[in-house]
């Protein structure tokens, strides 16, 4: 790659849509052991640690197939990565837009499919994570620093998601880039420049980029050869129409095994694999049923949410395999055995600490935004805060709860299976800060317009009713189902039972139901 | 006002970002009185931008106000379409940036007694809301709040959701917003929309907020949207959120 090209592709590595918090973002943000590359596919410069906006752990589980190996052969590893990161960003593109607009034609899809690979292309050169020769896991990072990874995510113009570790994170990347891209596609198809065109899917396609490039009013800068910008039009016209990328690629119909199109949604996905053929289900396998994770015994379906797959284990062997496909009409033949995860994770785990109960933290702990997410805040020693959901993952039990303090929400790591006790401990003391889910002994205010009713258990039969505003005191806290629904055992007007209190998963809903009284 | 400036190879200007002010003659005079100071940039063509600088709050509200906001945010219009004022031009959205980052400034500054309904200042805020960023978007939706609900807001407020319909934060503030407006066709519409084919961040934070303009005429209609829903997050979240609400009607 020559000097003239490469001063070109720095000006194309820019992300446009100053969507989220700004920031007067330093160059080399965040960027330890920096290292240089070359121009040309998978290695260009610069990269730096990923771990500084989530865990490495997490990417080698879910992305090893897509880290470009420095100590490899140079031109067979730049074969063997363009193929995997060229597959998974055309299936990560395809699964996004047939979400997006299922009604798209394949000549839509297609085109979008181009859009996003030649995005890719001229933004990083397919760049994203490294292995370089220090053993280190690194993230591309072009325009001095500020561009992260594959689609040049701008720590100054998108703050809030660096740090959360949205680019950080190959499928929560696509997602974030995709979904400018998607505005702007969705704005190109409205622009003269683009309805006019003799050529309609190459003017949507170069129109979609020129507004990822330069803003949502840019969408016909392509046409202005007078523009400020038009060298980007440019450059970019050349990468969609050269291909250069093609050189690399010898199968561009290779299947990738990470399940992207669920990484870009979730953290915790399973790798899958078509269903056997076989009319019975296999005795000890894992099977992906729609969204969730079930192990087959005894040829029953026992079925958790998919971040829960762990928690199998106290079912039965849940190794670390390939989870086959089966529609939730062909699991239905043999029975699924819905599973609570309250219930089951404390049998595979029994040091786990249930929702609502106080966790007491034994050394300074990073708090992240997701359980591999980025760094929000650290909590220190002693701290007393209460868990508002938990993750276990991997073979090693490694536990996530959910936390709030001081008014940020995350998760913070606490240990495995075996060393958990001297990461944290549960606590009935007080909290250190106070929080708007009761524990045993608080008192609550109900809010709901409604009331409250009263049921036998959770759930069950009617006893009665706590008109709003009316107060109580708990004296159990429990969750339950995949939303961590919680329940308070009160009594009220003599009437002991349980009553609903709103849930804490995917968001929260508890101050719609009852106020934490001091 | 000062900008960072960074240089490829000697050749080009690549980058640029907004620094706090350091040069008092290059700060803008305040285009009224009762903004103590204002860190904008505002157009050289604009009528006020030799009004000299103004330290003194005037003593009451004056009609002056009212005009002088319009018109700087006018102002500010006129520097988005002509691209001649003197913000960076280092990369292909520094100027964009630059400028949204004067205009968010500035409305956060305006006072909200200066903000009332009918008034030139509002028609300018709906014209920002429509083709800000998403800072110029978060600065109007609070403005927009104090103000009383209208069709014309409304329709602002979903036209500048469309233009930057990846922006997730700004949808999760617009969420409540539209709490203003229940059972409105227009929300409805939009709200739908988004679920079912907004960008994928923007739809997941639609239906953790879609309480915000659940009632009980319109529950039924956001359930059955489910099975059209195909994102496996949005899909959960909102049912998450259907079910709790529906809960609630019926005291849990």
């Amino acid at each position: 790659m020559n000097t003239k090209k490469s001063l070109t592709i720095i000006f194309g590595l820019f992300l446009t849509g100053p969507a989220f918090a700004a920031n007067n973002t330093p160059d080399y943000y965040k960027c330890s052991y920096r290292e240089g590359g070359e121009w040309n596919y998978g290695r260009a410069p610069q990269v730096c640690s990923a771990n500084s906006f989530g865990s490495d752990s997490y990417l080698v589980t879910n992305y090893s197939s897509v880290f470009f190996a420095d100590t490899a052969s140079r031109s067979g590893e730049r074969v063997r990565y363009m193929g995997e990161i060229h597959a998974v960003t055309r299936d990560a593109a395809k699964a996004y837009l047939l979400k997006k607009k299922p009604s798209a034609s394949t000549t839509e899809v297609n085109a979008w499919i181009e859009a996003v690979v030649t995005t890719a292309a001229h933004e990083s050169f397919f760049s994203m994570y490294r292995r370089t020769s220090d053993s280190r896991l690194k993230m591309m990072r072009g325009d001095y620093g500020h561009g992260h990874g594959l689609m040049q995510i701008d720590d100054r113009h998108h703050y809030s998601a660096i740090n959360n570790g949205l680019a950080w994170n190959l499928g929560s990347h696509y997602t974030y880039a995709m979904d400018i891209l998607y505005t702007a596609w969705r704005k190109a198809s409205t622009l003269s420049c683009v309805t006019g065109a003799s050529n309609y899917w190459q003017a949507h396609i170069r129109s979609a980029w020129a507004i990822y490039n330069g803003g949502s009013a840019k969408g016909c800068r392509w046409t202005n050869p007078n523009d400020r910008w038009a060298q980007n039009d440019k450059n970019f016209y050349t990468s969609l129409t050269k291909k250069a990328w093609r050189n690399h690629v010898s199968n561009t119909q290779q299947a990738t095994k990470i399940p992207i199109s669920c990484l870009m949604e979730k953290e915790a996905c399973s790798v899958t694999e078509p269903g056997n053929g076989s009319t019975r289900p296999l005795e000890g396998r894992l099977y992906k049923v729609d969204s969730q994770i079930c192990l087959v015994k005894n040829q029953r379906f026992f079925c958790l949410p998919e971040r829960d797959r762990q928690c199998l284990n106290a079912i039965g062997p849940a190794s670390n395999e390939t989870a086959l496909t089966w529609t939730a009409a062909q699991a239905k033949v043999y029975g699924i055995e819905q599973q609570d995860r309250h219930q089951l994770c404390p049998q595979y785990d029994r040091n786990l600490i249930p929702v609502a109960s106080g966790l007491r933290v034994l050394k300074n702990i990073n708090l992240r935004d997701t359980p591999a997410g980025g760094l929000v805040t650290v909590v220190p020693v002693n701290s007393v805060l209460q868990v508002r959901d938990f993750e276990v993952r991997n073979a090693n039990g490694d536990r996530y709860y959910k936390v709030s303090y001081q008014g940020k929400s995350g998760y913070l790591y606490a240990g495995t299976l075996s060393d958990n006790s001297s990461w944290g401990v549960p606590v009935s003391s007080s909290l250190s800060a106070p929080s708007t889910m009761a524990r045993v002994g608080d008192s609550i205010r109900v809010v709901n317009l409604y009331g409250i009713n009263i049921r036998s258990t959770p759930g069950g039969s009617l006893l009665g009713n706590i008109p709003k505003g009316a107060s109580v005191r708990i004296s159990e806290a429990l969750a339950q189902g995949p939303e961590d629904k919680l329940y308070y055992k009160i009594t009220y007007q003599n009437i002991t039972g349980y009553i609903y209190a709103g849930y804490t998963m995917p968001s929260e809903t508890l101050t719609d139901w009852a106020q934490v009284l001091p | 006002m000062k900008y960072l400036t960074y240089t490829v190879a000697g050749a080009a200007l690549v980058t640029a970002v907004y620094l706090a002010t350091t040069n008092d003659e290059e700060r803008m005079a305040p285009p009224f009185g009762s903004v103590p100071e204002m860190n904008s940039r505002a157009p050289a063509s604009t009528s006020d931008s030799n009004s000299g600088p103004t330290t003194k709050a005037p003593e009451k509200k004056s009609p002056n106000n009212e005009a002088a906001i319009a018109s700087r945010l006018k102002s500010f219009k006129d520097c988005a379409d002509r691209e001649n004022c003197p913000y960076p031009q280092t990369d292909p959205q520094s100027y964009e940036f630059a400028l949204h980052h004067d205009v968010a400034n500035f409305l956060k500054q305006i006072p909200a007694a200066e903000m009332r309904d009918n008034s030139s200042v509002k028609r300018e805020l709906l014209d920002w809301m429509k083709r800000g960023n998403g800072f110029v978007q978060a600065e109007a939706l609070k403005h927009l709040r104090t103000l009383p609900p209208s069709t014309e807001s409304l329709n602002a407020v979903i036209e500048g959701l469309e233009n930057n319909y990846h922006d997730a934060l700004i949808m999760k503030q617009a969420m409540q917003e539209f709490s203003r407006y229940p059972d409105n066709p227009a929300v409805a519409t939009f709200v739908q929309n988004t679920l079912t084919e907004g960008p994928q961040l923007s739809a997941v934070e639609a239906a953790k907020g879609i309480r915000n303009v659940l009632t009980p005429k319109n529950v039924d209609n956001y359930e059955k949207l489910l099975p059209q829903v195909r994102s496996e997050s949005v899909r959960e979240a909102l049912s998450a959120s259907l079910k709790d609400y529906r809960y609630s009607l019926a005291g849990g």
